[in-house]
């Protein structure tokens, strides 16, 4: 089982280091998660090897059919760099991997989509890692981690993308109004719809746009029954304030078990009462049609 | 090389004969369980076998998706559902699933699996994996401009399809749970709330940002490409999809025949003037719910392309009836009235097989043959005058 954590900020680099977690996951070109230079890129990357962290890169994109040169390109330097794992979402990928020999490094993330055992087999059996999604509920989770042991990859922490657009909402809705904002890349827009009261983060970027849930993700007491099972846990410091919160999560996790786990999400929610926790789609009762949800 | 594919939606049985008759060369449809589009899969086994009948007399083809994101108990019953369907000999299956497309091409070579836009496929090496798992065609993600079809479709292996009309989700299909959040429905199996076309406030740490009187939506306007068909022939692209298990035959008729005329024109005269395109738009726009614009086609979808202050798609009532039968002696026609309409209306006539043509109404009668002068009860069966021979399935709409 490794820990991974998401480095959102090249500023919280030298707080990461092999006691708190197994490996970082960051990323320059081809990527909505990350959008380091590539001096910068490097220099994560000299680090992370320095002091014996995996290293993991987004490449989360939907990919346009000029780009496939530039990202072949890019591949290439990434297989040069001798990289841990290639989080991706476009298949594009998954094919010009192959061709680079490198497709034993694919991690598949499309966000949504790994909902069931027959799909994700469909990709182990090619040798590909998966994240699960995270709109499944516990009762799923469950079953399918149990059948595919020390295989699968799970976001444990942190805001979940709800939505991906290639359409800049903020840019096009402040033109109409006639106010034109450059929002781009902020973190700290919100929207809240006219009818509830939560606050969901959104970001535009030369990528279009993300929504993210407004609650933080959170599985201490589940977590204490399935690490063990899973091959790499997910620790996502997205929207977070605080970057010692993600250090605290991560080692929280190693030390988890059931036991204690009542006990450290205690002391966790104690320690953040600002964070907005939730156990989001686990127990949630997801209706399929609209007719269910009377 | 094959002239391209016209493909129509359709809800039920009767819209899927509607649109076949209207010039689609294929209809795709949900059953019962395992469609994308909850509430537009009205066909029971039944009904598939049948619609599969129908269309295959007329050489037109079935597809049936079987298009929601899987999760494991949703699995139950889906090999004799395939089986079923193979033996009906649909023609095609719409799929999500990459476990799916692989199964369908090991277990029924003679079914198509055509893969979903819930994959948001945009270039040739997503499709070339994808002819690896077995698929046969791909849908592409409505995300591309007319530029980049041309070259997706120059360098890919297999066969493309690609969304002309309809409405447009705004993020990434497959990719948006926000009505899981929003709502406990799952967008991916057929419970989208259309969470993207609610009205949002903009904040940045806590102050507003937007307009409280015109707050944000991220709903986009219909797709509308009749300007951008010749293009897509020309690009060698297999298949047309007009998007709406949701509408009505009214709506279906009206934009199946719209492009069934504009691609036989492109195909005779290798051109269409700016005039017959202007032609082509105003003939859409009868059919109209929600404003549309041409999607990501013409490259980057601006505020032009976005609905603001509009949520649900409006209903026309322009459409008025829809024609039974036709005694040509007599130059009367049954019809079941839809909307209502008067004596002295200028009433405007259109089937498959016949322009556009205007007529005043100024003899109707109720199924007694008693004269009236209005019809406004929608299901109501009228006896009126039209000056020229009609048929079964012609509609009619208000002009004035």
């Amino acid at each position: 089982m490794e820990r991974l954590i998401t480095l959102s900020s090249i500023r919280n680099l030298n707080k990461l280091s092999s006691s708190s977690c197994e490996g970082v996951i960051f990323g320059s070109n081809f990527s909505t998660r990350f959008n380091y230079s590539l001096n910068e890129f490097e220099d994560i990357n000299e680090y992370c090897l320095k002091n014996k962290l995996k290293r993991y890169v987004n490449v989360d994109v939907f990919i346009n059919e000029r780009e496939l040169t530039r990202l072949k390109n890019y591949l290439e330097y990434i297989k040069d760099k001798e990289f841990d794992g290639i989080y991706f979402s476009d298949l594009a990928v998954l094919s010009i991997a192959k061709e680079l020999n490198i497709e034993d490094l694919l991690i598949y993330d499309p966000d949504t989509l790994m909902t069931n055992t027959l799909d994700i087999s469909f990709y182990l059996k090619r040798g590909l890692g998966v994240v699960l999604a995270r709109e499944l509920e516990i009762r799923e989770l469950l079953e399918v981690v149990k059948n595919n042991p020390m295989k699968l990859d799970l976001q444990v922490f942190g805001h979940l993308k709800m939505a991906s657009s290639k359409r800049e909402f903020l840019n096009n809705y402040f033109n109409y109004i006639g106010v034109p904002l450059n929002l781009k890349n902020m973190k700290t827009i919100r929207l809240v719809e006219e009818n509830r009261n939560y606050e969901l983060p959104i970001v535009e970027d030369k990528y279009g746009t993300r929504i993210y849930t407004d609650y933080c993700f959170v599985m201490y007491h589940e977590l204490a029954y399935i690490k063990d099972y899973l091959k790499r846990l997910i620790i996502d410091d997205n929207f977070i304030k605080d970057f010692d919160v993600v250090l605290e999560v991560a080692k929280d996790i190693k030390r988890l078990s059931a036991d204690n786990s009542e006990y450290l999400f205690k002391m966790f929610k104690n320690n953040h009462p600002y964070l907005q926790l939730s156990s989001a789609y686990l127990y949630q009762k997801i209706t399929k049609k609209k007719e269910e949800n009377v | 090389m094959s002239k391209i594919e016209l493909l129509a939606p359709a809800k039920d049985k009767e819209k899927a004969k509607i649109a076949i008759k209207y010039g689609a060369d294929a209809v795709y449809l949900g059953g019962e369980n395992y469609s994308l589009r909850s509430r537009a899969s009205n066909f029971s086994n039944e009904d598939i076998k049948e619609i599969v009948e129908y269309a295959h007399l007329r050489k037109a083809k079935i597809y049936v998706t079987v298009n929601i994101v899987f999760h494991d108990d949703d699995f139950k019953g889906i090999k004799e559902y395939l089986e079923m369907l193979y033996e009906f000999g649909v023609d095609a299956l719409i799929i999500s699933s990459p476990f799916l497309i692989n199964y369908v091409k090991k277990h029924f070579p003679k079914m198509e699996a055509h893969v979903s836009t819930q994959l948001s496929s945009l270039n040739s090496e997503a499709i070339k994996m994808l002819k690896e798992f077995g698929a046969d065609r791909v849908v592409l993600a409505r995300e591309a401009s007319m530029e980049e079809i041309k070259e997706i479709s120059n360098n890919s292996s297999l066969p493309i399809e690609v969304f002309i009309h309809g409405g447009m989700c705004a993020n990434y299909s497959g990719r948006c749970v926000m009505s899981n959040r929003m709502t406990n429905r799952d967008a991916n199996r057929g419970g989208c709330a259309h969470s993207c076309r609610w009205k949002y406030h903009v904040y940045n740490n806590g102050v507003l940002l937007s307009d409280p009187n015109n707050p944000l939506s991220m709903s986009s306007k219909d797709l509308r490409a009749n300007e951008y068909i010749e293009d897509l022939i020309n690009a060698n692209v297999a298949s047309l999809k007009i998007e709406g298990r949701m509408k009505s035959e009214y709506y279906i008729a009206q934009v199946v025949k719209t492009y069934r005329n504009l691609i036989d024109e492109i195909y005779e005269k290798g051109h269409v003037s700016s005039d017959r395109q202007e032609y082509y738009t105003n003939e859409l726009y009868k059919a109209e719910n929600r404003p549309s614009a041409t999607g990501f086609l013409s490259g980057k979808c601006d505020e032009d392309k976005s609905l603001y202050g509009i949520n649900g798609a409006g209903v026309t009532h322009d459409y008025v009836a829809i024609v039974k039968e036709y005694d040509e002696a007599r130059n009367i026609a049954k019809i079941e009235v839809k909307n209502m309409f008067d004596l002295k209306d200028t009433l405007e006539v259109f089937g498959p097989d016949m322009n556009n043509k205007q007529f005043v109404n100024n003899m109707m009668f109720d199924e007694d043959w008693h004269f009236i002068s209005e019809a406004h009860k929608p299901t109501q069966i009228v006896n009126i005058r039209i000056p020229f021979k009609v048929a079964k399935d012609y509609m009619i709409r208000k002009v004035s």
